[in-house]
């Protein structure tokens, strides 16, 4: 094991071997993203991978103008540009930060050419994007099946589980891309869990006031992937 | 570029708009219609009867755009007509 306080506070590079993490350490820069900072766009290159430490990256599908949604959240538990470890150099959706966060950043040539070096980082960073795409089919679930107010609870709390301290700032605006619906729907929403005393919503924050009630009004759309992803990602990590 | 808001009224239960939405005036209209009919699918089925209003006020708190979905529906009492079918 490394010495706990040389460990950067990203959940995955935590979970990475010694050997694997060392291939990375040297090439690591430590970065500050402005909100709406843009680390991917469709059908460009990815030219850096970031691994969050606060904060969140989405993922954002878009069919024209404001017909976008959101279609993975990023945070201290995994990294941008999982098509790299696929064996992928560009990116399918656009990537960029939605809540302001500070991150290690890594070139995407370093990256490639660590995971040509090592035998296990690939393995290992495969369980991660998969974790990430059971997030995403949950996702595609919610969006389908869940009302707003469901799917509102949802978000909220993957993002609390992202994001230090319980108040969340975000605009209603950026929230109806977060839930792919339009402005009045997010409105009645959070009314509607504001009512419910699950959270307090002032001028561009949310604050979190009942976890567990969120988590019932989720309606199970919530929790498996979370689930998964420590499984999968952590559960190796610790177990060897 | 102005702000707007959207005040709803889902079948009696009123959500006003305190925060505003910055659009065009061209597509105020289009914002209000879909987002009435992507809320509409959801409050229904519940029940018989659901009036979904949505009002657009402006910056000065004039009302520019009113719009409403009624969902009615009329009926015999099918359970009953189903029984009749089968007993007689």
């Amino acid at each position: 094991m490394v010495a706990k306080g040389a460990r950067p506070r990203n959940r995955l590079l935590e979970a990475l071997s010694r050997e694997d993490f060392k291939l990375f350490e040297p090439h690591l820069d430590e970065v500050f993203l402005e909100l709406r900072a843009r680390l991917e766009t469709a059908g460009g290159p990815i030219e850096s991978v970031y691994f969050p430490v606060s904060g969140l990256a989405s993922m954002v599908a878009n069919k024209g103008p404001n017909l976008d949604a959101e279609v993975g959240i990023i945070g201290h538990e995994g990294m941008t540009g999982s098509a790299l470890v696929m064996g992928d150099d560009r990116a399918i959706h656009d990537c960029y930060i939605q809540m302001t966060c500070e991150a290690f950043r890594v070139d995407a040539e370093t990256f490639v050419s660590a995971l040509r070096r090592s035998k296990t980082l690939r393995p290992f960073l495969l369980r991660y994007v998969h974790a990430f795409h059971i997030q995403t089919s949950y996702t595609a679930l919610v969006n389908a099946r869940s009302k707003t107010d469901e799917r509102l609870a949802r978000w909220l709390l993957m993002c609390d589980d992202r994001v230090v301290g319980n108040r969340l700032f975000i605009t209603h605006d950026f929230l109806a891309v977060m839930l792919g619906v339009r402005r009045p729907g997010v409105t009645v929403a959070i009314q509607l869990l504001e009512s419910d005393g699950l959270i307090q919503s002032r001028r561009g924050q949310i604050i979190i006031r009942d976890r567990a009630g969120l988590i019932e009004l989720a309606n199970g759309s919530y929790g498996v992937p979370e689930a998964e992803y420590e499984r999968l990602v952590l559960a190796p990590a610790h177990a060897s | 570029m102005a702000i707007y808001y959207f005040d709803i009224d889902d079948n009696g239960s009123v959500f006003p708009d305190e925060v505003g939405t910055e659009c065009t005036g061209l597509d105020v209209k289009r914002e209000a219609i879909s987002a009435l009919v992507g809320m509409i699918g959801e409050s229904l089925p519940d029940g018989d009867h659901h009036r979904l209003e949505i009002k657009v006020r402006n910056d000065s708190g004039n009302v520019v755009l009113r719009l409403a979905l009624n969902f009615d529906v009329e009926s015999d009492d099918l359970s009953d007509m189903h029984r009749t079918q089968r007993y007689s």
